[in-house]
C-alpha cells in the first residue's frame, strides 16, 4: 500500500549506551578564529580513531587544513584522492612521500563550512603503519567538490597520541568545531 | 573523560511501502546526525531529504560517482531538495546510504552534509558520494526522505532508516 509513512519510532534505550564509539575531545573555533587544534594525550586503548570536522577557512584561497601525527613533520605521509568538481571526476596524488606532512587538498573558499569525516584505523598499533580515510566535502550553491581520499602515516612502531590539525593559510573561522572520537573493539 | 555515544534516535522499517519518511522532534542535544538507510525502490528513481519541511531553493549538492566503467560528477544548485542518489540508485535489491549531518544543531551556520551511497543492481547501480547543502542556519529538527516521481514510485517494504545522534564532549 503505497502511503506516507508519518513517523519512524523507537523506544529510545535507557541508559547505559551499548555502544563502543566513545567522544574523547572536541574544540569548538570562538570568535576571532583559529589556526591550529591539538589533540594531545590520545588515549591508545581504542582500535581506531574517527575526526569529525565541520571547518570554514578565512583564507580564500589555500584555505585547507592540513594534519600532522606526533608532532611529526617528516616525509612519511602518503596521499591519493578521487575528486568530483561538479563537472568531472579526476584522481591526484603528490607523489612519493609527501614533504613532511598530510594535506587535506580542498580549494575551499570561505563562503561555506566544509566537513571532512576521517577513520584512522589501528593507530595506537606498534607494529603498522597507519591507513587513514577521510570523506570530505564543500558545496557552495554552484560550485563546490567532494573527495574520497586515503593515506598513510608511515610509522609502524608508534602509536598515534597526538594529531595537530593546521590552517595551510589563516585561520578556521568561528564556529568551526572538530572532534576526536575512539571506537573500541 | 571520553563519553559513550552514537545514540539511535528513531527508526522505521517499512511495513508497507511508502513514498515518502519523516522524521520529527529531532531532539538538538547532538553535535551530528547520521542516517543510515537500506532500501528498495520499485522503479529507477532518484532519492531526496529535505530538512524542517522546507521546500524552498535552499539546497544544492556535488555528486562524485562511478558505474564500473567510468567515473563522473555533477551537481544540483538552488534545488527544493538534495539527492543523495542521484545517478546512482537501487531497485528492489537494497542498496544503502549513509548521511552524515555534521553541526546539524547550530543556529550560527548553514548545514553540510556528506553521503555515500551504493547500488549494486538496477537501471544504475555504482557507488557514489555527495556532499550537500541546506542554506539555512535553524537547526534540523525534521527529516524528511523521498524520491522524485509521482505516487507510481515508491520505496519497498522491509526498507529500514534510521537515525543516530553523536554528540562530541
Amino acid at each position: 500500500m503505497i502511503g506516507t509513512l508519518a513517523t519512524g519510532a523507537l523506544s529510545i534505550p535507557t541508559p547505559p549506551i551499548t555502544s563502543s564509539f566513545y567522544s574523547i575531545a572536541s574544540v569548538s573555533v570562538a570568535s576571532g578564529g583559529i589556526s591550529s587544534i591539538t589533540f594531545n594525550s590520545i588515549p591508545t586503548d581504542y582500535k581506531h580513531l574517527q575526526l569529525r570536522l565541520f571547518i570554514k577557512a578565512a583564507a580564500t584561497t589555500n584555505g585547507t587544513p592540513t594534519i600532522v601525527y606526533n608532532g611529526d613533520t617528516s616525509s612519511v605521509y602518503t596521499y591519493h584522492e578521487l575528486q568530483g568538481n561538479g563537472a568531472s571526476a579526476s584522481a591526484y596524488s603528490p607523489g612519493a612521500n609527501y614533504g613532511g606532512q598530510w594535506y587535506v587538498l580542498g580549494g575551499q573558499s570561505a563562503d561555506q563550512y566544509a566537513a571532512y569525516i576521517t577513520d584512522i584505523l589501528d593507530y595506537a598499533s606498534t607494529s603498522k603503519n597507519k591507513t587513514i580515510r577521510t570523506l570530505m566535502g564543500f558545496d557552495n550553491n554552484g560550485s563546490g567538490r567532494v573527495y574520497l581520499a586515503s593515506q598513510t602515516y608511515q610509522n609502524a612502531s608508534t602509536a598515534i597520541t597526538s594529531l595537530t590539525l593546521t590552517m595551510q593559510s589563516g585561520n578556521a573561522s568561528e564556529f568551526s568545531h572538530a572532534a576526536l572520537y575512539g571506537i573500541k573493539d | 573523560m571520553a563519553s559513550v555515544t552514537y545514540e539511535p534516535i528513531a527508526t522505521t522499517t517499512l511495513t508497507g511501502n511508502a513514498k515518502n519518511i519523516s522524521f520529527t522532534s529531532i531532539p538538538s542535544t547532538y553535535t551530528d546526525l547520521i542516517i543510515i538507510m537500506n532500501y528498495s525502490i520499485n522503479q529507477p528513481s532518484s532519492c531526496w531529504v529535505r530538512f524542517n519541511g522546507n521546500s524552498a531553493t535552499n539546497y544544492s549538492f556535488t555528486e562524485l560517482r562511478g558505474n564500473g566503467s567510468s567515473a563522473y560528477s555533477t551537481r544540483g544548485s538552488n534545488q527544493t531538495s538534495s539527492y543523495f542518489a542521484f545517478n546512482v540508485f537501487p531497485d528492489t535489491t537494497p542498496g544503502n546510504s549513509i548521511m552524515n549531518i555534521l553541526n546539524y544543531s547550530n543556529t550560527n551556520t548553514n548545514k553540510t552534509f556528506l553521503t555515500r551511497t551504493n547500488a549494486i543492481t538496477g537501471s544504475y547501480p555504482g557507488t557514489a558520494a555527495y556532499v550537500g547543502l541546506w542554506r539555512q542556519t535553524a537547526a534540523i529538527n525534521e527529516i524528511t526522505i523521498n524520491m522524485d516521481g509521482d505516487a507510481a514510485y515508491y520505496y519497498l517494504s522491509g526498507s529500514t532508516f534510521t537515525i543516530y545522534g553523536v554528540k562530541a564532549s
